[in-house]
């Protein structure tokens, strides 16, 4: 079924509309919160909420794009879920190695408590993207949105896994850069 | 909250656009995937063509059929002498349309930005097409030059990840 006709059923409060996103986002959104959380209960949870979460957002809410609209509440929904698991024990998969590799370049030294304006920052990291070569981006996109592998990265790509990590090496450089740029670091 | 944990955190506001693009870009990977299967189902079918295909045989020739054919088989030897140029007069014009039908085309690549593509970026583009199997080259002008079939010619197009022009010469 077309995005129109599933956000159709949505719009005529039609309950089918969850099980049509599930049937052809299900899998994908699955994939987005287990590659976060490895353990497949709380990323089917995490899919589960994010039905729940796209029937109180549609209406009136009504995405150009269904699947990034879904990826981003899945991965929102994955991401608070390991932040409740990792006051209990430390682990996350990619997600852990995706942050120990921003930690390692973006540690300032600071008050680590120092609070960013989340709007803001989101902004500033969607300019700075802007600027990066298509190709660096989308493994950028790869890893940190998707927190994909090294190793799935460059099979989807058909890179070797170390040209990979070279590009993630250099867009990491050049984030940190451009935060410095604008008073992050 | 760190700004590492802030970065991943804010990485949920992305523009759409980038995520929809970090897909397609598996796109055309995929593609050189669809493009060798389609390939490979090809050559399985030529295969199994050529196999089943029987040779021009006694029968095929039609001698079974006729009297002038008949008088051949009770020549004997005149026949396998007819049997054999028979078979090689089949062989041949099927060659010959094959390459017949081959015409020189000229692709002109560009980048991304609509810019003259870089002779490196174009030489290796030229190298696939070639492992492909293609016969194509540069040419002097920094275009592919390439002597190919219609259906060779839109294989190759699905490999090229550049915009691009084709001109037939």
């Amino acid at each position: 079924m077309e995005d129109r006709e599933i956000l159709d059923l949505y719009f005529a409060r039609n309950e089918d509309a969850i099980r049509e996103t599930d049937h052809k986002y299900g899998h994908y959104c699955f994939t987005v919160a287990w590659n976060i959380l490895f353990d497949n209960e709380d990323s089917q949870e995490c899919v589960n909420d994010t039905w729940n979460q796209t029937w109180q957002l549609i209406p009136p809410q009504r995405p150009s794009k269904l699947q990034y609209f879904l990826a981003k509440i899945t991965r929102g929904f994955a991401l608070n879920c390991l932040r409740t698991k990792t006051r209990e024990k430390r682990g996350g998969g990619e997600y852990e190695a995706a942050l120990g590799e921003l930690e390692a370049v973006l540690s300032s030294g600071d008050d680590p408590a120092a609070s960013f304006a989340a709007k803001d920052l989101a902004e500033t990291i969607n300019r700075f993207l802007k600027k990066v070569k298509d190709r660096d981006r989308n493994v950028f996109v790869r890893r940190y949105f998707y927190m994909e592998s090294a190793a799935k990265i460059a099979k989807r790509y058909g890179l070797s896994e170390s040209n990979v990590n070279v590009i993630l090496n250099r867009v990491r450089t050049q984030l940190k850069e451009y935060l410095q740029k604008e008073g992050y670091l | 909250m760190k700004l590492s944990e802030a970065v991943l955190e804010s990485l949920n506001d992305i523009d759409p656009v980038y995520l929809e693009k970090s897909e397609k870009e598996y796109g055309w990977v995929h593609r050189y995937r669809k493009a060798g299967a389609i390939l490979f189902s090809a050559a399985a079918a030529f295969l199994l063509y050529v196999a089943v295909t029987p040779k021009p045989t006694t029968y095929d020739t039609g001698g079974a059929v006729n009297e002038a054919a008949s008088q051949e088989m009770k020549e004997g030897a005149a026949y396998d002498s007819y049997s054999s140029i028979e078979a090689d007069s089949g062989e041949a014009p099927m060659e010959e349309a094959r390459e017949a039908e081959r015409q020189v085309y000229v692709i002109t690549l560009q980048d991304r930005n609509g810019e003259t593509l870089s002779a490196e970026s174009l030489q290796n583009v030229c190298d696939m097409l070639k492992e492909a199997g293609y016969e194509v080259m540069v040419d002097e002008e920094g275009r592919l030059e390439g002597t190919l079939s219609e259906a060779e010619l839109q294989a190759c197009l699905e490999m090229i990840p550049y915009p691009y022009q084709v001109e037939k010469q």
